[in-house]
């Protein structure tokens, strides 16, 4: 595991597949907290934008032994992005205070390359003008901007709960050095207990614990790209899907299963 | 030194100006204005300003009634949160909840009195004049009454027990006797199931998993679905959980037990377990052996009615073998305290009386019920609130095809599976007007509608909820008004005085707004004078005893401000008080005729090659209003099916010659619709399930034609049968290319 030498915080989170029912909470909550619009009726149904997206994988097998799993797919936050790379106008930009890869869409001019670049499909294009049906603009968050057509956009772990934390630290007359406490809106209603969420540099933290067990994996892990968001499972052929094809050609996976 | 200045210079310094401006910032701080610029165009929405406040309230988007925190910014409700701590479940909401903040802005909400011809030919909403309308609706009441007949006039409630159910009631008894009626969900049928085989009344079944060391549960999604998330895992400390599931579900992979029975076939499995119960004497003491051997009416008792479901009598038509009921029946008898759960896929409905009967029976041979038991007992709400007794409440299929004048539907709760097309029967001919009082044109109660009044939305009223059907504990609460309402919306109990003062009565003193906030603080007091139970207050998550609060209208302040009472189930039900056979008798004569599984599906004649499955899986309920954002689970990631999906296994839809994605042609008997073919391998073969949740029509697809309009209910028949969750069907490709 990579981490910033200077850093005292480097936020991450872990969700643990074994306790995710696929119910979609984190998903709406996500969407409600980050003004995330809803694309029109007449929107083909890949034009969404889902900042936490929910991936439902089997195991390929016929009834009875099939079973499913899903997957909720944040940004993985990176610590080697691709999407940092490939920006031409340094509109992805890496927090070194934090950890968290932050997507600046008054920078951004829209030529998805990040889109392109990025493994884990997590990054998504504002192909209309925000806008929602009439009256609910009076539901958005204030603490977050809605974005306009023609920018890529993707889960910033809830950067406007990290900006009140801050603002509570400095009310509360706390060192700005000082690790804030936040909880982003999947981690607070997913109503499983499935997403945690934390610094994984404090040290005796619930991140750093569980990143430790031997049941955590990560997706695409092989690409090198570190993320940090870990994933949890008891199931082999859960673990399975953090193999990247490559992998597999290399015979760590074996088949459907790990598919 | 002289100034030589040549054209060339003047060119050179234009020139160096023109390279070092695109060096300098200017240019970027253009790019980033004009960014900027692009954000603030007029059509781009913009967030609510003010001060940030929180507000505790209960949410009222089902029944379960979750404990919300939300957020204002000004006077705008902007968005839900959970309470951590509240108990009601374990500190947690929904999806549906969550984006309770955008019920208020649905796009179908009614914004004003809507009337509509059915028969024209455009049925479309317009908004009339609302006295006009009031007016005319009392003289039909008035004519009505004149001709002794008041039961013409009928009230369906689908959310009884609230303060707003006794106003009806009240309402309906002053008009000369009009029919109260209610539309069980599958978790109120349960209950009544459950008080219909006890002799004393006003009680309700409180199952608590909690206490269970062995849970059998009957195919609910009770670890994925948003109704369950008070079950814990084994692994965690919980109890073993055993799954009847006809699909390898979310809760029967992660069960400790699973047994994939036959659909339909949860009757005969309930009776097969208790005769090896009774029969292998694995739970006999004393109370067991007097509740089997019970005579009934016809001198039947449980155990010679047992004697007919052997296991290896059951096993042919469950598609279980005789092996796996006995060892699960003698895993029961000695995993006890334990607990068995009915219900199942509550989105198709109610799972039927003949299986929560043998269901709830199989609890009382566990010895469930008592104090060393995992089921405990309440009382009804009409007893907790020592109610005068008004009409009595009736079931909407008890009331006759074709005997109604006036229908009058609460839709204020838009999550019941109910029947449009039941609804409709139930009116005398063309004539019969059937009204909703619902915010929006659509649900269980807008979509049937030939009138709608636009009553307030969830968050704009005070109203009350009661404990969901099945809860382990009583409770109580308030939903508080945390949004300014709308202009155009109606008060529910307002609106019912205006009718009735139409309708040339005088309206009584405990009518109308006023008398609604009465029996509310009516009822706060009742709660408080009784002494019992806890109050949890969401701001600071402290409990309180009742019996510590002196002042009398403490608890109506604590609930004002988004507390929740709750008590523990404190009745007790004697061995005496019970009737394992029912009370009407003929309940051993129908579990007789399912013995080969629910009739209605493998009945002599019935066509199809397909066992359709109908059912909720994570979703609410048919014909449910849903906030926009929700498109995102069901349409932008097609995480939640919609009714327009129908899952079947792949090797059966190949079997039929469909690929994953096409559009086919569903039929049954009673009805057809389009849908588009959903590979589930977690299917068995030759089943098929479709999701009596929300369409994705409602959510502004434009591939809505006229044969995605037939609700699922209809589609499987529940304008004629009370059980509806499955039914014969063919399946063929529509051949007019991919949905």
């Amino acid at each position: 595991m990579e981490t910033h030498s200077k850093a005292t915080v480097c936020y991450a989170m872990v969700i643990d597949l074994d306790k995710c029912v696929g119910c979609g909470t984190c998903n709406v909550a996500c969407a409600i907290e980050n003004n995330v619009s809803v694309p029109p009726p007449e929107a083909l149904e890949n034009r969404g934008l889902t900042w936490m997206r929910t991936q439902r994988v089997d195991n390929g097998k016929a009834w009875p032994d099939h079973r499913t799993v899903t997957v909720p797919i944040p940004c993985q936050h990176c610590e080697h992005a691709p999407c940092i790379h490939v920006c031409p106008v340094t509109a992805v930009q890496l927090d070194e205070s934090t950890g968290i890869i932050g997507q600046i869409p008054t920078r951004c001019m829209g030529c998805r390359y990040c889109m392109a670049a990025c493994p884990y499909h997590a990054r998504y294009f504002n192909w209309f003008d925000p806008k929602w049906p009439e009256g609910l603009q009076d539901t958005l968050n204030p603490d977050v901007a809605p974005r306009m057509r023609g920018v890529a956009e993707k889960c910033n772990f809830c950067h406007g709960r990290l900006d009140r934390a801050r603002e509570l630290a400095a009310a509360e007359g706390r060192p700005a050095a000082e690790p804030v406490h936040y909880t982003p809106a999947c981690a607070e209603a997913c109503p499983h207990g499935a997403i945690t969420f934390g610094n994984r540099l404090e040290e005796g933290g619930p991140i750093a614990a569980l990143e430790k067990k031997p049941e955590a994996f990560r997706l695409l892990e092989a690409l090198g790209t570190a993320p940090k968001v870990t994933y949890l499972s008891r199931e082999p052929w859960i673990r399975r899907i953090g193999l990247s094809r490559l992998d597999r050609v290399r015979g760590h996976g074996d088949g459907p299963e790990g598919a | 030194m002289t100034l030589d200045l040549t054209r060339r210079s003047l060119l050179k310094f234009m020139g160096g100006a023109v390279v070092g401006s695109v060096l300098s910032p200017l240019p970027w701080k253009l790019l980033d204005d004009a960014a900027i610029w692009t954000q603030n165009w007029s059509w781009i929405a913009r967030p609510p300003r003010g001060p940030v406040s929180h507000m505790f309230t209960t949410c009222q988007l089902c029944p379960v009634g979750c404990g919300m925190r939300a957020r204002l910014i000004g006077a705008s409700f902007v968005s839900a949160w959970p309470v951590v701590g509240d108990p009601a479940a374990a500190g947690t909401l929904c999806p549906l909840g969550l984006a309770a903040a955008q019920m208020r802005y649905h796009p179908s909400r009614v914004r004003g009195v809507a009337r509509r011809a059915r028969a024209a030919a455009d049925p479309a909403w317009r908004i009339v004049d609302a006295d006009a309308t009031t007016g005319e609706l009392g003289q039909r009441l008035a004519a009505c009454r004149s001709r002794g007949a008041g039961d013409s006039i009928a009230i369906v409630d689908l959310r009884p027990g609230r303060a707003m159910s006794r106003l009806y009631r009240e309402f309906l008894a002053r008009q000369g006797g009009g029919i109260y009626a209610t539309a069980p969900d599958a978790w109120q049928a349960s209950a009544a199931a459950f008080a219909g085989m006890a002799t004393v009344g006003a009680l309700a079944p409180a199952p608590d998993p909690a206490r269970a060391r062995t849970v059998l549960n009957f195919g609910a999604p009770l670890t994925a679905g948003w109704r369950g998330r008070d079950i814990v895992p084994h692994a965690a400390g919980g109890p073993r959980l055993i799954q009847v599931d006809p699909a390898a579900t979310i809760t029967a992979a992660r069960a400790d037990r699973w047994l994939p029975a036959r659909p339909g076939s949860e009757a005969p499995v309930a009776l097969a377990l208790a005769h090896v119960l009774v029969f292998e004497a694995l739970a006999a003491d004393a109370r067991v052996n007097a509740l089997a051997d019970l005579p009934h009416e016809n001198g039947s008792t449980l155990r010679t009615v047992l004697a007919d479901f052997a296991p290896e009598r059951v096993a042919a038509n469950s598609g279980l073998t005789p092996a796996q009921l006995r060892d699960t029946a003698r895993e029961l008898a000695a995993g006890r305290p334990a607990l068995v759960l009915g219900v199942g896929d509550a989105g198709g409905g109610p799972l039927g009386s003949e299986e929560e009967a043998a269901i709830w029976n199989l609890n009382l041979l566990l010895g469930a019920v008592g104090p060393d038991g995992a089921l405990g007992v309440r009382p009804a709400d009409t007893a907790l609130f020592d109610e005068p007794a008004g009409p009595a409440a009736r079931s909407l299929s008890d009331i006759p095809d074709g005997s109604l004048d006036v229908l009058l539907v609460d839709g204020s709760f838009p999550g019941v599976p109910v029947s449009a097309e039941q609804l409709r029967r139930k009116l005398r001919g063309p004539d019969g007007l059937l009204v909703a009082l619902s915010p929006y044109a659509g649900g269980a109660a807008g979509t049937p509608a030939d009138l709608i009044l636009p009553v307030f939305a969830p968050g704009e009223w005070v109203e009350d909820v009661p404990a969901p059907a099945l809860a382990a504990r009583s409770s109580y609460s308030w939903a508080t008004a945390v949004a300014v309402p709308a202009p155009f919306a109606l008060h529910p109990a307002e609106w019912l005085a205006q009718l009735e003062a139409a309708s040339g009565l005088v309206v009584p003193p405990e009518g109308g707004k006023s008398g609604h906030e009465a029996e509310l603080k009516r009822r706060a007091g009742v709660l408080q004078s009784r002494g019992s139970g806890q109050v949890f207050d969401p701001a600071d998550g402290n409990t309180t005893d009742v019996a510590a609060m002196s002042d009398p209208d403490l608890l109506a302040g604590a609930l004002a401000r988004g507390a929740r009472w709750s008590d523990k189930a404190t009745l007790t039900l004697a061995d005496r008080d019970v009737r394992p056979l029912g009370q009407g008798g003929g309940l051993a004569a129908r579990w007789r005729s399912l013995a080969g599984g629910r009739a209605d599906a493998a009945k002599p004649g019935a066509t199809g090659s397909l066992l359709l499955m109908a059912g909720g899986g994570l979703a609410p309920a048919a014909g449910a209003i849903t906030a926009p954002v929700l498109n995102k689970l069901y349409r932008e990631s097609g995480l939640q099916p919609g009714s327009r999906q129908l899952a079947v296994s792949a090797t059966t839809a190949r079997a039929l010659g469909l690929a994953e994605g096409k559009s086919a042609l569903l039929t049954t008997a009673h009805g057809r619709r389009r849908v588009k073919v959903r590979f589930d391998n977690s299917l068995p073969p030759d089943v098929a399930r479709i999701a009596a949740g929300p369409d994705p029509a409602d959510m502004g697809d434009p591939a809505a034609s006229a044969d995605d309009r037939t609700d699922i209910p209809d589609l499987c028949g529940a304008a004629e049968r009370p059980v509806w969750r499955l039914v014969r069907a063919d399946l063929q490709e529509a051949h007019d290319g991919n949905a």
